[in-house]
């Protein structure tokens, strides 16, 4: 039914009110996120989770990710999300002025995806930074109205 | 050169706390935040390099007045009620950042591109602040 979240929380973005609904969805349900250090090998990107009657959405932030540079890998009940953000092409031969951007590397974040998901029907858009993933509930789990005769 | 900097990361702070304050003001619903830069500089320019993932070509403003640029940019988000959130890791936000430019940046020819939720802006020298070499006779 929930989402196991690896890797959280390992953004370095990461507001520290958004950790703490972590902390307390943590606490409510177990071990549903919990954080495998992932940070070790990559950036997760902050993302957000909703879930609607039909389905779930996985929306990420991706900011500088080419759609050829991202994969999405479904295995074993697991959705593996990787991208690479290659270096800014104006920084050759440039002096570093500011740096507050994450520098160029390899966005990993994996999901664990519940069972009442139609895993063959998975669904991803990639636009302006943003990356939204559908997962289309199977129809046996969708709420549905009986009529009584 | 240093001193130029100087000048534009100075302001620069004082500048977008004065402008989140009016935001702030104006519109309670979604905040502005001030999005991460990257400044790198060549011998012809500085390129400023912003992060707005969420941002389109025509929810973007760029302007420039009395030495200012000014970035703004708005995230077209979903209503609130669809669907019962069990992760918000990335808050409702729109994006507000503004640099005083130096004298040494011409004002009147400034590129900026958008692409993937990046936005470069080229900042180009005038020859005030461009290093010459000069000829020994």
């Amino acid at each position: 039914m929930y989402f196991r979240i690896q890797g959280f929380p390992v953004s370095m973005h990461a507001n520290s009110s958004w950790k703490n609904v972590a902390d307390e969805l943590n606490a409510v349900m177990g071990s549903l996120v919990e954080d495998s250090g992932v940070a070790s090998t990559g950036f997760g990107p902050d993302v957000n989770i909703v879930e609607h009657k039909d389905k779930f959405e996985i929306v990420a932030e991706l900011p500088g990710v080419k759609k050829e540079d991202l994969t999405l890998k479904m295995e074993k009940g697991e959705l593996r999300l990787t991208a690479e953000r290659k270096p800014w092409s104006v920084a050759e031969n440039s002096r570093v002025v500011r740096k507050e951007l994450r520098g160029s590397g390899t966005y990993v974040r994996s999901f664990r995806i519940p069972d009442e998901v139609e895993s063959t029907e998975i669904g991803a858009q990639l636009s302006d930074g943003i990356l939204r993933i559908e997962l289309p509930k199977k129809r046996v789990a969708q709420p549905m109205e009986i009529s009584v005769k | 050169m240093a001193e130029e900097l100087y000048h534009m990361q100075k302001n620069e702070s004082k500048d977008m706390m004065k402008i989140g304050n009016r935001a702030l003001a104006t519109t309670p619903a979604v905040r502005f935040i001030s999005p991460p830069v990257d400044i790198y500089e060549d011998n012809e320019a500085f390129h400023v390099i912003v992060e707005m993932p969420g941002v389109t070509k025509d929810s973007l403003s760029l302007t420039v007045e009395s030495h200012r640029l000014s970035i703004k940019g708005m995230v077209v988000t979903e209503p609130a009620d669809s669907g019962n959130p069990i992760l918000q890791e990335i808050p409702d936000r729109n994006y507000y950042r503004a640099f005083n430019l130096s004298d040494g940046i011409d004002s009147k020819n400034i590129e900026a591109t958008l692409e993937d939720g990046v936005l470069t802006i080229t900042l180009r020298k005038n020859e005030k602040l461009q290093s010459k070499e000069i000829r020994v006779k």
